[in-house]
């Protein structure tokens, strides 16, 4: 019965969240007490000259996925790696029973810098089955992401910090025509998000690179990329610290 | 009472000992690629004696007929052979297609410390994903580990389709085979194959491939390149579909 009525009361604190288009990162941690855990995650750009879309934190129960690889993404997923809107995504996860804290970051990351601090509260109930989801565009592609997907960080004591990071998917939503009109950021301001699925495949898996348009011989001539944009795995590093 | 709780630890620990023999896990393998098939998957449990392939060391024939040609049986005949006590092997399942998962496979490890896996990417002249003789936990749990792209280092990367007849290897020999130039490309792995490339790593000359062996060892592979003409160009690969970036695979390995 303790659980149901907390898990009641998470609910109506997410819905608050999801009200207020300019969250706050601090109002969880406003109704949290002495029981409850903190937790700090921070984002690291990795790349050279992709900037990252506001960032999508998510804490949940292990079962939750806001994707897998083989699948078909879903529509949240889609708005995120072809857009950079998180607002579905972090809808949908607000909206499960798994569901535990989630924000977004204020802003995007800009390529090789971090991200300002996230915090998340977590009542201690949950600290034995906690996941962490992160996921975040890179803005200069047609459909690829970053992040990390139901990482596992039960049982985290005070002080504790875990780092990974995070490889680079396509959703399979959008051809990777690389074109300007198709590339959404402040190096093309082409079209985000398109509901149309045009991609090899209708289903997510990682990214294989841009190929740019630089090479004569092995390169797309009808790409709008160029060298500078091009990326390697990993594309971002994840920190997540335990401070409370 | 102490000879008890010892009567009770010597039980116990028989339990355990018997229970240590007869290690099962359940593998499966999720083809992270956009572009390539894996071929069926030779899965060895192994001691530290075996060693299916080393970055740096030159690679066996049976490692090379696996990564030139999606070939398990010639490995694991000569692990059976060589190592008849030291390892047991089994090849599973057919093609898995890009952005897919294979079934899950149930394999007895005789109690071997080790796991490795080999599996051709195609199309390609000698890519294959592999686990290195990873240490098997103890402790029963689901473990997923990723898999890099390695390059056999037994094949030129022409990037040449085996179907284009007018080439061959040298002395006429076709395309496609192992130890020949050119990648075999059964069906369906010919969806966005091109033709009429001269070649990659290696050029044609007069209608030949001309390729020398020597380029060494086991190595990460450097990735292919593709281009963006299906009738001609250097490559017969689509540099937009076939290019990967580590890792290519990624494997759920659940001890029970």
């Amino acid at each position: 019965m303790k659980n149901t009525y907390k898990l009641g009361a998470l609910a109506l604190v997410s819905s608050f969240l999801a009200a207020c288009n300019d969250s706050d990162n601090n109002s969880t941690a406003e109704i949290s007490t002495a029981a409850d855990a903190l937790f700090n995650v921070q984002i690291t750009n990795l790349t050279h000259a992709q900037p990252l879309s506001p960032v999508a934190v998510m804490m949940h129960k292990s079962g939750f996925f806001s994707f897998k690889d083989g699948e078909t993404a879903s529509l949240a997923l889609e708005a995120l790696a072809e857009g950079g809107n998180n607002a579905d995504i972090l809808s949908e996860v607000q909206a499960s029973i798994q569901h535990v804290a989630s924000a977004s970051t204020d802003g995007p990351v800009a390529p090789q810098s971090a991200s300002t601090v996230t915090e998340l509260t977590v009542p201690a109930d949950y600290l034995s089955d906690l996941r962490l989801s992160v996921i975040s565009m890179l803005v200069h592609t047609n459909d690829g992401f970053t992040g990390a997907n139901a990482l596992n960080i039960s049982d985290m004591a005070i002080g504790d910090s875990l780092t990974v990071t995070g490889l680079t998917w396509d959703s399979g939503t959008e051809a990777n025509s690389e074109t300007a009109s198709t590339l959404p950021g402040p190096d093309f301001s082409g079209q985000g998000f398109n509901v149309l699925r045009d991609d090899l495949i209708d289903r997510v898996r990682l990214h294989q690179g841009a190929v740019t348009n630089e090479d004569t011989d092995f390169g797309l001539a009808t790409s709008s990329l160029k060298e500078q944009h091009r990326f390697l795995n990993p594309t971002s590093r994840i920190v997540v610290t335990r401070t409370q | 009472m102490k000879t008890s709780k010892l009567s009770q630890a010597i039980a116990l620990s028989l339990m355990m000992t018997s229970a240590a023999q007869a290690v099962e896990i359940t593998v499966s393998i999720t083809n992270l690629t956009q572009g390539m098939h894996f071929t069926p998957r030779l899965l060895v449990a192994h001691t530290d004696a075996v060693d299916l392939f080393e970055p740096g060391i030159a690679a066996s024939a049976g490692l090379t007929a696996i990564a030139e040609g999606g070939d398990t049986s010639v490995l694991a005949g000569s692990l059976d052979t060589s190592y008849a006590t030291t390892q047991t092997n089994q090849t599973f399942g057919g093609l898995v297609e890009p952005a897919s998962s294979s079934a899950d496979y149930t394999f007895e490890t005789e109690d071997h410390s080790y796991l490795s896996l080999v599996t051709m990417l195609i199309p390609t002249n000698d890519a294959f994903a592999g686990l290195d003789s990873w240490k098997i936990p103890t402790e029963p749990g689901t473990y997923i580990v990723p898999l890099n792209a390695y390059d056999s280092g037994t094949e030129a990367n022409d990037e040449i389709n085996s179907g284009n007849t007018a080439l061959t290897g040298p002395s006429g020999v076709a395309l496609g085979g192992i130890g020949v130039p050119g990648m075999a490309a059964p069906a369906p792995t010919q969806t966005y194959l091109g033709a009429g490339g001269s070649g990659v790593a290696i050029e044609a000359v007069g209608g030949v491939l001309e390729d020398s062996d020597a380029e060494g060892s086991v190595h990460i592979h450097r990735n292919t390149l593709g281009d963006t003409n299906p009738t001609g160009g250097r490559s017969d690969l689509d540099a937009t579909v076939h290019r990967w970036l580590n890792p290519v695979a990624r494997m759920t390995i659940t001890v029970n």
